[in-house]
């Protein structure tokens, strides 16, 4: 049965959940923080069923199920402004792949500002160029109510897109924010001409930090050999020419991030999760040697001695060194 | 539960049960229930009372065997009949009212006057000079008059229910109902006194589905009466000694059954949940629990040597030491949640944490109609035992004990990095040296992190603790360990301190586990 869908945000992801709503057959009512220039910007047919909101507030208002394609940062103020109107029945799914300072999720952002409780996340090889596109896609959508991700699964049947079904919200939020933080260290791989070899042990071990970071907030570790984490790594080994990729890069060549991040004109979330990451093994005592490496390049270090410190890192012992 | 609610209660546990029973796989329950009772009913001592219980389960059997459904689900009646009997307590409010009055000198003899020292004095104390009730307790008084109320504590000792039962009746709250493993019943004194103060019994080598769920409606029942309730969300005492994320969480999510059943029937009743901390500085069955958390831990990694249970004779011993010490305990209250841990205003509505109102019935109803789904309330459930260990680790009170444990293991953590907790403390056993400079400095550094947690509302810190410079809490840690350990976690040799015992070191440590500390 068609119904409105809320989507939040008209960035890359914002555009490629409203043409995923509107190929499931139904209606979209859309805010972004540019307001009136949203229809030029997503090209919008005037057949196109989306109507745009002058607040995100308005679209609590209106609809049952949001969409949020805001990066992590906006999560928090965006909800802020929408809590009184949102409800203890509404359903929110995101596609964010950061943490807020802290390593605090984006489900634990939603749930600061509001009493709902129906939250999940997307995530898996995710590419939002392909969703738009109505590529074929396989992608998980976790959420601790079954009901929940069963409904998700019917009201975004499109007939193109997989969507396998968690309950591991937590840990497919923390796979999701650590591959940025293995994008950006593949791109200084890149930046600095690192061995293919090397590339994969870094890859890998990138993975097992966050397989160590879920463990810590209590995720299923199987998620991270699923699709939301290795299936997600693997397509995103691929996409070279991610933010958080050619910031990586760009960082090899001895480029300020800063500057790089204006120049990108986007936020790049693998920066501040680097940052949560790097703070969390400080205080916890978790092994975290590639994200820390990588926000320590993030704040100026010199990318290549990171890179061979890390790769002449002795391991620590354990099941998960086994692995390697 | 009062006489005249506890035929009315019984009838409807009995029917709930039965009903969804027949509706299910009553012939599973029925064997599943014969295989646990069986078993149970051969440990019993022999006598009249193990022939009838092996004469009805006989009965039981055949009745399976038998191809007749009618004489299954008459079996059936008889045996939640049964169980429900068994379980149901009496709450006699005269009875009460005298548990009230004579209890707490009786348990202030009790923990006492097994100390002859203080019986030459002729020195009676009394629990208020021992133990502390604070909190949120105008919040409790207050929502207990809007419905009804789960007290939901952290578990460490059996003396934990007497003590919040005692803190409740002296805040005034009306009685409580609470269950209790049937072997305590069995301690002299002691069993009378939790029989006396509400206690319903719980045997827990019953495991089978229909005792569980015949339990769980008797507490979700007393609820929708008005009774307050007293549940232990972690189940058993906590084992490592830390407040530990709530696992055990069948009694806890009859809250929001209650809630439910009240929606259905459109009875305006409420329910609360009050988070509840008891902080001791020393623990009556430390050694034991610690034992035991080892051994379930690293199964066959782990040899236990000797097997020591509590036994009232144990308590008399803790009561005479711990309590002859200036230490008080604590039994804080923390704020009103409601059923999803959310939590409620000073009118007892429910609340986001931006303090908005939140109509929780749309959680579980759609346009108006209740919506039953088991997977969705279990996930609720789950996030008010989330919400009450957050506020359980808020009101948790540290001592000296648990700081310089702490520092011991920190210290003995980075003499032997890399060794797995096992081997940790076998390393800690052979060598269990660790020089008192480096100590105090550690107790130090630790309390220069507790501090400004306790400044936040993270945690709280005695106030003893709060005021003494390292080499002073190190002396009343000391002081307080061999008060009552036979073997003191750590005690002092010149300018060292030995680790005697560093299984006690590790469960006082782990009172700090759950907040952002260095390791």
């Amino acid at each position: 049965m068609s119904e409105t869908v809320g989507v939040l945000g008209a960035g890359r992801m914002g555009r490629a959940l409203c043409r995923w709503v509107l190929r499931a057959g139904h209606r979209v009512l859309l805010w972004d923080r540019s307001g009136s220039q949203i229809p030029a910007r997503l090209a919008l047919d005037p057949a196109d069923r989306v109507e745009v909101a002058a607040s995100a507030a308005e679209v609590a208002a209106a609809v049952r199920t949001i969409l949020v394609g805001l990066p992590a940062s906006a999560v928090g103020p965006v909800f802020e402004t929408m809590g009184a109107r949102l409800r203890a029945d509404h359903e929110i799914l995101h596609t964010s792949k950061g943490v807020a300072p802290g390593f605090r999720l984006v489900s634990e952002l939603i749930r600061a500002e509001c009493g709902a409780r129906q939250i999940a996340a997307l995530g898996g090889p995710l590419l939002a160029t392909e969703l738009e596109e109505g590529n074929p896609l396989a992608v998980v959508v976790a959420s601790r109510f079954d009901r929940f991700v069963a409904r998700l699964r019917g009201l975004l049947a499109d007939g193109r897109t997989w969507l396998f079904g968690s309950r591991d919200l937590v840990g497919l939020e923390i796979a999701g924010a650590m591959r940025n933080v293995s994008a950006i260290a593949m791109g200084i791989c890149e930046g600095a001409d690192v061995s293919e070899t090397s590339r994969a042990l870094i890859l890998t071990r990138g993975l097992l930090e966050a397989a160590r970071i879920g463990a810590h907030f209590g995720a299923d570790r199987d998620t991270f050999i699923g699709l939301g984490g290795v299936g997600d790594l693997v397509a995103r080994r691929q996409a070279t020419y991610s933010r958080n990729f050619r910031l990586g890069a760009r960082l090899a060549a001895g480029d300020d991030c800063a500057k790089v991040a204006q120049e990108l004109a986007a936020e790049v979330e693998g920066v501040v999760t680097a940052r949560a990451a790097a703070d969390l093994a400080d205080r916890t005592g978790l092994t975290l040697a590639v994200a820390s490496a990588v926000d320590r390049v993030c704040r100026g270090a010199p990318a290549r001695a990171e890179i061979d410190a890390l790769l002449s890192t002795e391991l620590p012992l354990g099941p998960s060194a086994r692995l390697l | 539960m009062r006489a005249q609610d506890r035929e009315r209660a019984l009838h409807a546990v009995q029917s709930r049960v039965i009903r969804r029973a027949l509706a299910g796989d009553l012939e599973g329950l029925l064997a599943d229930a014969v295989f646990v009772e069986q078993q149970r009913v051969h440990e019993l001592p022999e006598g009249e009372e193990r022939d009838a219980n092996i004469a009805f389960w006989q009965r039981v059997r055949r009745a399976l065997a038998s191809s007749s459904r009618e004489e299954r689900e008459a079996v059936l009646a008889d045996v939640v009949a049964r169980y429900a009997r068994a379980m149901a307590g009496n709450l006699d409010d005269r009875l009460f009212g005298f548990a009230r009055k004579v209890v707490p000198p009786a348990m202030a003899l009790l923990l006492g006057t097994s100390s002859p020292k203080l019986l030459v004095r002729g020195f009676r104390r009394d629990l208020e000079a021992i133990v502390t009730v604070d909190g949120e307790t105008e919040a409790l008084r207050r929502i207990s008059r809007l419905g009804s109320v789960m007290v939901a504590p952290t578990h460490q000792s059996n003396l934990d229910s007497v003590l919040v039962g005692w803190a409740l009746a002296r805040l005034g709250l009306p009685p409580f109902l609470y269950a209790a493993a049937s072997n305590l019943f069995e301690v002299p004194v002691f069993g009378r006194i939790m029989k006396n103060m509400g206690a319903y019994r719980v045997d827990r080598n019953r495991t089978d589905q229909l005792y569980t769920g015949v339990l769980r409606e008797y507490a979700t029942v007393s609820l929708e009466l008005g009774y307050t309730n007293l549940v232990f969300p972690g189940g058993a005492r906590s084992r490592s000694g830390a407040i530990d994320p709530h696992t055990q969480l069948d009694l806890l999510g009859t809250g929001l059954s209650a809630y439910q059943n009240c929606l259905a029937a459109r009875a305006a009743r409420r329910v609360f949940v009050v988070p509840c901390v008891l902080s001791y500085r020393l623990v009556l069955e430390a050694e034991w629990l610690i034992e035991d958390y080892l051994k379930g831990e690293g199964r066959s990694r782990y040899l236990i040597t000797e097997d020591e249970l509590p036994q009232p004779r144990r308590l008399m011993d803790f009561a005479a030491n711990a309590l002859s010490l200036d230490a008080r305990i604590y039994v804080t209250f923390g704020a009103p949640l409601d059923p999803f841990g959310n939590p409620v205003d000073s009118e007892g509505r429910s609340v986001d944490p931006r303090g908005r109102p939140v109509d929780t019935e749309l959680y579980v109803a759609r346009d108006g109609v209740l919506d039953q789904d088991a997977q969705r309330d279990g996930e609720y459930t789950r996030e008010l035992g989330e919400a009450l260990r957050r506020a359980q680790l808020r009101g948790n009170v540290i001592y000296s004990t648990h700081v310089l444990a702490r520092a011991a293991m920190n210290l003995f953590r980075r003499r032997h990095p890399g060794l797995d907790l096992y081997m940790l403390l076998r390393a800690c056993g052979r060598e269990p040296l660790l020089d008192l400079g480096l100590v105090y400095g550690e107790v130090d550094r630790i309390m220069g992190e507790l501090g400004p947690l306790a400044g936040s509302g993270a945690l709280r810190i005695d106030p003893s603790v709060a005021r003494s410079s390292a080499e002073e809490l190190v002396r009343d840690a000391l002081r307080t360990f061999v008060s009552y350990h036979s073997r003191p976690a750590v005690r002092r040799a010149g300018a060292e301190l030995v680790a005697a015992a560093p299984n006690l070191l590790l469960y006082y440590s782990n009172r700090l586990e759950g907040y952002p500390l260095h390791v």
